[in-house]
């Protein structure tokens, strides 16, 4: 369990300052933001290496601000990895277990468990991004820290690994049972790995809270802006229809061919593009289609968002503008929408 | 087609060696071409070779001739010229004194002890400067702080000043009433006419070059290696030794190598501070002015070749482990 109270740090031209904020025991905290926010360096100032020139960091209620970083307790995993270039995979994971004189034994089941056993004698620069990164996190958590810190971990692969990526280190890290604060801007992290979610910009934190509770009230224009324009819906799985199953949403069912037990809560994404606006209802093979009201269109650009509301489930469209105008569709018209079972996916099991 | 420039150089610096040595290098050149390509144009280069008989500066045309049969390009024609001059001019006098070199100064017990004495001088000022290097190349490469440019600036001075200069500004300071000479000498360190003198004037004109180069070396790590290293349990120092370190090895190694150096062929410096016990380069320049070129010369030579074998497999070394 780490504390923080009434944090302020400067560093060189940034400045952050952290009124509170807690990660409980089990937590697994992400913290979300533009670039610049100054989340990397709350990172590693709750790893020890800037001094805050005010407030307080409790470690299991321990007041740790002013203990040097490897008396802390807490790994820190950067964007790029810093695996040491000058040695090996082994000694790499090793290094934690060789600074403290303890005994070099745990290296290869952590390997085996990470699905790096194979490169333990292959140095850093001869290994895939996917791969520096599983080694990045082995050494991290070979001594079994009491926070783990992980800044951008899946930013550097390609978007194509992240989700395989993202099992593996999960379930990893979920196994090891090790509180961690993880800094990102993908919200896919935040849906996948994390429980808790905050949200920071210039150098504070805006809103924090489980991930469910900030995504589905973000209570700040800036917070609902950064959390993005996807559609997130809360159900309850209901049935098994064929391949798919369907989720009941504020009263309609919904398909998705993701899976998920009968009667568990889920939380439910459907991308703004992916909805089919159109007058008359037209049977195709988009299985989901509601009969919506225009709340309100907003143009931005070169994209139009239509703000749909049937009974209490309210979702958003994007169409283009000259979409719009072919429809001919006005604020306070219904509409059907449908989008395939296919884009409607399970984002997280509550 | 092979390049040039290597010939050219050669046959530049055997034009100097008279008229048969000349000939006997461009025909082995003709040879080597003719055998891996068969044009007739080698062949007027064979025979303007032969002009070397009737004086041996006309052995330019030969040399011309064979850059314009193989370098088709006016631009590298010039640059290759006047490249190829220059590396002349350092090589061909470093040859030409080798010639006077002779086992007879293996019997001269004098100089191998200067050369002695040098040696050890040179290797104490390079462990010095690299226990004090560390720490100011790490702190230039990390810190920012006020007045951190002139104290940069300050550390290249050593190399600007005179090196008589030099050695004047350390004599009035470690000399034997200097402000810190003095003192030191009552404890027993002696600097003025002594070894320590030697050391320090070698240490004050080559470790710049130490110095500059760990700052770069530090500079090209990431600090955030010493983060990572210090959240996964090494401290500070541990973090150096193990993170840094081994990132600036080649740094390090070529920066000793050329601190060594420049303190082995130090001579003004140390002159000043100490002329006795000789140095070798002190040694040299007393036999010149004692006894005169001719007795210089095999002392001379075999410092030449012995620094050259030297420098030549210390920078081998120091870029096998840089490298690896």
């Amino acid at each position: 369990m780490i504390e923080i109270k009434d944090l302020h740090v400067n560093v060189g031209e940034f400045r952050i300052y952290v009124d509170e904020l807690k990660v409980e025991d089990g937590d697994y905290l992400i913290i979300v933001g533009p670039t610049g926010a100054g989340k990397t360096i709350l990172l590693e100032t709750i790893a020890g290496f800037h001094v805050p020139s005010k407030g307080k960091i409790l470690l299991h209620g321990k007041d740790i601000t002013h203990l040097p970083p490897q008396k802390r307790g807490i790994s820190m995993v950067y964007q790029d990895y810093m695996l040491f270039p000058h040695m090996t995979v082994r000694e790499n994971i090793a290094y934690p277990l060789k600074v403290r004189g303890e005994k070099l034994e745990d290296v290869e089941e952590i390997a085996r468990k990470l699905e790096i056993e194979h490169l333990l004698d292959r140095y850093p620069n001869t290994l895939s991004g996917g791969e520096r990164q599983r080694v990045a996190i082995a050494r991290a958590v070979i001594i079994k820290p009491r926070i783990l810190l992980l800044d951008e971990p899946f930013s550097a692969l390609d978007p194509g690994m992240r989700n395989s990526a993202r099992k593996l280190v999960g379930d990893f890290i979920g196994e090891m049972e090790i509180d961690t604060i993880h800094v990102t801007h993908d919200f896919s992290d935040a849906w996948v790995l994390g429980n808790k979610l905050a949200v920071m910009r210039d150098g504070k934190i805006v809103r924090v809270g489980t991930v469910e509770d900030v995504f589905a009230d973000p209570q700040d224009d800036f917070v609902a802006q950064f959390l993005g324009s996807t559609n997130i819906l809360k159900g309850i799985v209901r049935e098994r229809v064929g391949d798919l199953i369907a989720v009941e949403v504020d009263g309609h069912r919904i398909y998705t061919v993701d899976d998920a037990p009968i009667d568990k809560e889920v939380l439910v994404s459907v991308r703004p593009e992916s909805i089919v606006i159109s007058k008359e209802l037209i049977h195709t093979s988009q299985r989901n289609e509601i009969d919506f009201e225009i709340e309100d269109i907003s143009q931005e650009g070169h994209i139009v968002w239509l703000y749909l509301r049937s009974g209490e489930l309210r979702m958003k469209a994007m169409l283009t503008p000259n979409a719009v105008e072919s429809l001919g569709i006005r604020k306070g018209e219904h509409v059907y929408g449908s989008f395939k079972a296919a884009a409607t996916k399970i984002v997280r099991r509550v | 087609m092979r390049n040039v420039f290597p010939l050219l150089v050669i046959l530049l610096i055997s034009m100097f060696f008279g008229p048969y040595v000349f000939i006997g290098v461009a025909a082995l050149i003709f040879i080597l071409l003719f055998l891996e390509e068969r044009r007739k144009e080698f062949f007027i280069f064979l025979i303007l070779s032969l002009l070397t008989f009737l004086h041996p500066l006309l052995a330019i045309f030969s040399i011309i001739s064979l850059l314009f049969i193989m370098e088709k390009d006016n631009f590298y024609r010039v640059f290759y010229t006047l490249a190829s001059l220059f590396v002349v001019f350092i090589i061909f006098p470093i040859l030409n004194l080798l010639l006077y070199a002779s086992p007879d100064a293996l019997y001269d017990s004098s100089l191998l002890n200067a050369i002695l004495v040098s040696f050890v001088a040179a290797t104490s000022a390079t462990l010095i400067s690299i226990v004090f290097s560390l720490p100011l190349g790490y702190i230039l490469a990390r810190k920012d702080f006020w007045g951190k440019g002139f104290i940069e600036s300050v550390i290249d001075l050593p190399i600007v000043i005179p090196h008589t200069v030099a050695g004047i500004i350390l004599l009035l300071v470690f000399g034997s009433s200097g402000i810190w000479g003095a003192p030191l000498e009552e404890i027993g360190i002696r600097f003025y006419y002594a070894m320590p003198g030697i050391i320090v004037a070698m240490l004050f004109v080559s470790a710049p070059f130490l110095i500059n180069q760990v700052r770069e070396g530090v500079a090209k790590v990431d600090e955030r290696y010493e983060y990572t290293a210090m959240s996964l349990g090494a401290g500070r120092f541990r973090a150096f030794w193990d993170v840094v370190l081994p990132q600036i090895k080649g740094n390090v190694l070529s920066g000793a190598v050329n601190t060594w150096a420049r303190a082995v062929s130090e001579f003004g410096a140390v002159m000043m501070i100490a002329f006795y016990p000789m140095i070798a380069p002190t040694y040299i320049y007393f036999l010149y002015t004692n006894f005169g070129l001719k007795a210089a010369l095999p002392a001379t030579a075999f410092l030449l070749l012995l620094t050259l074998a030297i420098f030549t497999v210390m920078r081998y070394i120091s870029r096998r482990m840089g490298n690896d």
